[in-house]
């Protein structure tokens, strides 16, 4: 805390503050003496009233010094800073002004958004600023960019474009704008300064870990209060992502509650033409989900739009996305062992809403576009084709070639094993078998057991419908160490626990190894009913890998591209809306590919790349989530927080006092007038008694 | 006798003086049988009253005729004709050097010196003691007009003095005096006046007839408002600074119960107390001896 005086010069008056105390003393000077005949009397009554009396002296030599000083101080102007680092005014100042841009600053507190509080403040900030000063703002959001590319003092336009800047749906890089802030403000001299106008969110700055170098003076000037409550919209999926004709989708909504009590809510679902509505009750502080039954009858790409009644915050109340309906799965079947792809291809060629390819090895170089692949005696060739086809969601079943090493299946779902190498075991080769997929023939027929009873592929069978695996008789399979595998889950087991059916994860795919034989002569089960859905189960269980492959999900802020390997004329490439209008797009072009950039921030919503009116892909921008919580910090939290040596302050007067300082003399003024007052009351009171 | 020599016992004062009838009022025992009367017991031509007999009382006393008639014991009190004794004590303390223009010490060196006019002139004898914290003067009883003379003398060359110890020197005078007779005292009592009336109590005993005469100045009753002022005690010469604007009515509450509480303890006691103010004529205080 440090005062400064505007008329410093009168400070030898401050020597007037000994008139009271003279007035006092003289007071006391020696009356006229009168000789009397005893004092006794008058003695006592001058002790009794002296212990009344010399405290009202006291008092009044107090209240009349205290008159004096403040009389004085009137004169002297003094101003109050409370940082002692702001105070001084007559020195340069460097101020960054740093003006949360963020979705959240959209929230109107009162009569005005946060951002509008946050420019108000920051051009009465500029206002202060004198022409020695220079200062600059930087816009906090996704990308923080300043108005001027380096410090100015034109404060003019610094302050126009305060009241051109419109908030943005984004969230904020944080670290990022202090630090442009702080960059700015290299090798200026005098005091540099860096003002952060903001509601700070937690969600967004509960994290924030920013070091500023120990010359900057970081001020958070607060907006907005802490009680905002908002209720927003954060996703929207479809289960299965990928439906088929006629197959049931439930279509998740989530709805989250940012309030201190619970709240009905309606979320209303577009899908394509259709509208559905469910009242949801969210939580407090908590989330909801709204879920959806709903049939497609024809192929397609549809939309999906989910959105509840509009609040004070509506930039959260909106999700979109799409959801492609396929008329049928596509299998490929690499047919290395014909007999077992035989039996597959029987199944699947039965089935309707199954399109079966039948591949060659070198088909697998090309760009296949399958849900799942089927391979048949597959001795471990091509693993980089087959893993890129399990990255993109592709699911691979992979019965093994006879004597075929297990370690170039291990590779498909993870990292080779060490010191595995094909006709070797873990243990250094003393049974040189065990690294093999070694063909084992039982003079006894063993049954399968399922080992996973809760797992989806099992959930059609356990009421008995659609028949019992442990019925199936098998006389032959192969033998392997399952200790070369990486971990994976074994679906069912021969009666001798030996794996009959496994399930690793392979990047978005799935990878089945298959160790059921199919041929007649080892087994009977193709042959049985249950055979056809547990494979059918399996295709529709593991396609997709759970993600849309259609669609691409950006957040606002980031940049919508297209990578396209063709050129390909401007005028024949669009990204649209919702209600579409044309994005400008710009293009950045690489050595053998083409980027399509939008060349404007994108609103949340869900957008169609299209190639001469004819869709291309879709992409989705959604609403930050970190955004919708619109609880702040508070000045305490502030002052804490790791930003360095900051000092947090509520808008408005606090601001001004901060940087300008207090000017006390109205204070002083009503202190003298109260004190006065206080004296003559004392002096009346002295009297009377 | 040519009195009007004297300062404080002047002619015209004495012609004043010459209606006052002093002894009536004044029961007194004497050593002579004389003018006035005493109801002391004892052997007398007036017969006084019957009363009942206690032991100790002197048989010869005892009536043996209403003995014999009413089988009861009663013995003859008769009113004893004594001369009067006066013992004037006369309050020399630096305080009794107050007051403009007449000081309490004149006033009462007039109002004793025609005392002891009055007590001559009747034949009678007075002693005049003048006291400070201490007896400074003590002239024994005498009724001659020497003795009267001796008396003005000592008053006029009478200067107030130290201290007012008027308990002391009650106390200390007690042996002096070895009859009973009547004690007037003449000082402004600026002594605690429990210790005043302790110090009266074997004179009470006695059986001696007190008087006491508070003499005060106006300016003591009531202080002025002279604004403030350093008061200087006259005897103590201690000095106290005080705005007598302020402290007037707490000072007059002093007094008067200073006043009421010496008043109090005379009645309690049957003994004459009597405020004197000096800016009236000492010739009252005659009036009320003579009521």
């Amino acid at each position: 805390m440090t005062f400064l005086f505007g008329n410093a010069a009168l400070w030898p008056f401050l020597i007037l503050l000994a008139v009271p105390l003279l007035m006092h003393l003289f007071a006391r000077t020696r009356p006229p003496v009168y000789v009397f005949s005893s004092i006794e009397f008058i003695r006592r009554i001058v002790r009794f009233t002296l212990r009344i009396k010399r405290p009202k002296d006291w008092l009044l030599l107090l209240l009349r010094t205290l008159l004096f000083a403040a009389m004085i101080l009137l004169f002297l102007r003094p101003v109050l800073f409370a940082d002692r680092n702001l105070a001084d005014p007559f020195g340069q100042k460097n101020l960054v002004l740093v003006v949360d841009a963020t979705a959240s600053m959209a929230y109107p507190d009162g009569a005005q958004t946060r951002f509008a509080a946050a420019c108000a403040e920051a051009s009465a900030i500029l206002s202060g600023l004198t022409s020695r000063d220079t200062a600059n703002i930087v816009w906090l959001k996704s990308a923080p960019e300043p108005v001027f590319p380096e410090m100015s003092a034109n404060f003019t336009y610094l302050q126009d474009a305060l009241r051109r800047r419109t908030v943005t749906v984004e969230a904020g890089a944080i670290a990022n704008a202090l630090a442009l802030a702080a960059s700015l403000l290299e090798g200026q001299k005098g005091r540099r300064e860096i003002c952060v106008l903001s509601d700070f969110q937690q969600s967004a700055w509960n994290d924030v870990r920013v070091s500023l170098p120990a010359s900057l003076d970081l001020i958070k000037v607060k907006v907005g209060a802490s009680e905002a409550v908002n209720q927003a919209l954060t996703g929207i999926r479809a289960d299965p992502p990928q439906p088929l004709v006629g197959e049931d989708v439930t279509i998740y909504s989530d709805i989250h509650n940012y309030s201190p009590q619970p709240m009905r809510k309606t979320v209303y679902l577009g899908v394509g033409e259709s509208r559905l509505s469910q009242d949801v009750m969210a939580p407090a502080w908590n989330k909801a989900t709204a879920v959806f039954q709903h049939r497609f009858a024809e192929p397609g790409v549809y939309s999906l739009t989910a959105h509840i009644g509009e609040d004070a915050f509506p930039a959260d109340d909106r999700r979109a996305s799409i959801i492609e309906v396929r008329e049928f799965l596509r299998v490929g079947l690499l047919a290395s062992e014909p007999v077992t792809a035989a039996a597959w291809r029987r199944a699947l060629d039965s089935v309707g809403w199954i399109k079966t390819e039948r591949l060659m090895s070198k088909d697998l170089a090309g760009n296949l576009s399958l849900d799942a692949l089927l391979l048949s005696g597959w001795a471990g060739a091509d693993n980089d084709r087959l893993r890129r086809l399990l990255q993109a969601g592709c699911a691979l079943v992979y019965y093994p070639a006879r004597e075929s090493p297990v370690s170039r299946f291990a590779a498909l779902s993870g990292p080779a094993v060490s010191g595995v190498e094909p006709g070797e075991g873990r243990d250094g080769g003393a049974h040189p078998s065990t690294g093999l997929f070694r063909w084992e023939q039982l003079h006894t027929p063993y049954t399968l057991k399922v080992t996973r009873e809760k797992d989806e592929l099992f959930s059609l069978f356990t009421r008995g419908e659609f028949g019992d695996f442990s019925r199936a008789a098998f006389h032959a399979r192969f033998a392997f160490p399952v200790e070369a595998l990486p971990a994976g889950d074994k679906l069912m087991a021969f009666d001798d626990g030996t794996p009959a059916l496994m399930r690793f994860t392979a990047g978005k795919g799935m990878l089945y190894l298959w160790n059921m034989p199919l041929d007649p002569e080892f087994g009977n089960w193709p042959k049985r009913a249950d055979f056809l859905p547990f494979l059918c189960e399996l295709l529709l269980v593991s396609r997709g890998g759970g993600e849309q492959q259609s669609i691409t999900r950006v957040l606002t802020g980031e940049g919508m591209m297209l990578e396209l390997d063709r050129e390909m004329p401007r005028s024949e490439l669009t990204l649209r809306g919702e209600d579409a209008q044309a994005v400008p797009l710009r293009d950045i072009r690489g050595s053998s590919n083409v980027t399509w950039v939008a060349d404007q921030p994108l609103n949340p919503g869900l957008y169609t790349w299209e190639h001469l009116d004819k869709p291309l892909a879709w992409a989705a921008v959604d609403f930050p989530v970190i955004e919708s919580d619109l609880r702040t910090k508070t000045l305490q939290e502030l002052d804490n927080s790791g930003a360095g040596a900051a000092t947090a302050v509520r808008r408005g007067f606090t601001v001004r006092r901060l940087r300008d300082g207090v000017p006390l003399w109205p204070y002083l003024l009503a202190f003298a007038t109260l004190v006065a007052l206080a004296e003559g009351l004392t002096t009346l009171w002295a009297v009377k008694t | 006798m040519n009195h009007s020599r004297f300062r404080y016992l002047k002619a015209e004062d004495i012609r004043k003086l010459a209606g006052f009838e002093f002894a009536p009022r004044l029961l007194a025992e004497g050593y002579l049988s004389g003018r006035h009367t005493s109801h002391l017991r004892g052997s007398s031509v007036d017969f006084r009253d019957y009363r009942q007999y206690v032991p100790g009382d002197d048989r010869a006393l005892l009536d043996w005729r209403v003995y014999a008639r009413t089988d009861r014991r009663y013995v003859r009190t008769y009113d004893q004709e004594t001369n009067l004794e006066c013992h004037v004590f006369l309050d020399s303390s630096a305080s009794m050097g107050f007051g403009q223009p007449l000081t309490k010490l004149d006033y009462a060196s007039f109002f004793a010196a025609a005392l002891c006019y009055l007590v001559v002139k009747n034949t009678d004898r007075v002693s005049l003691q003048i006291f400070d914290e201490k007896i400074r003067h003590y002239y024994p009883l005498g009724s001659t007009g020497r003795h009267l003379q001796n008396l003005m003398h000592a008053l006029e060359s009478n200067q107030p003095g130290n201290k007012t110890s008027t308990a002391e020197a009650l106390q200390r005078s007690a042996p002096l005096l070895k009859r009973r007779g009547t004690l007037v005292v003449i000082s402004d009592f600026f002594d605690d006046p429990v210790a005043i009336f302790s110090a009266l109590n074997p004179y009470l005993h006695r059986g001696f007839r007190i008087h006491l005469f508070h003499i005060l100045t106006p300016q003591e009753l009531e202080l002025e408002d002279r604004g403030l002022l350093l008061f200087d005690d006259m005897e103590t010469r201690q000095r106290v600074i005080a705005h007598t604007g302020n402290i007037r009515g707490l000072y007059k509450q002093a007094m008067d119960r200073h006043i009421n509480s010496l008043r109090e303890l005379a009645m309690r006691r049957q003994v004459d107390y009597l405020l004197a103010r000096t800016d009236t004529h000492y010739f009252k205080l005659f009036d009320r001896l003579t009521q």
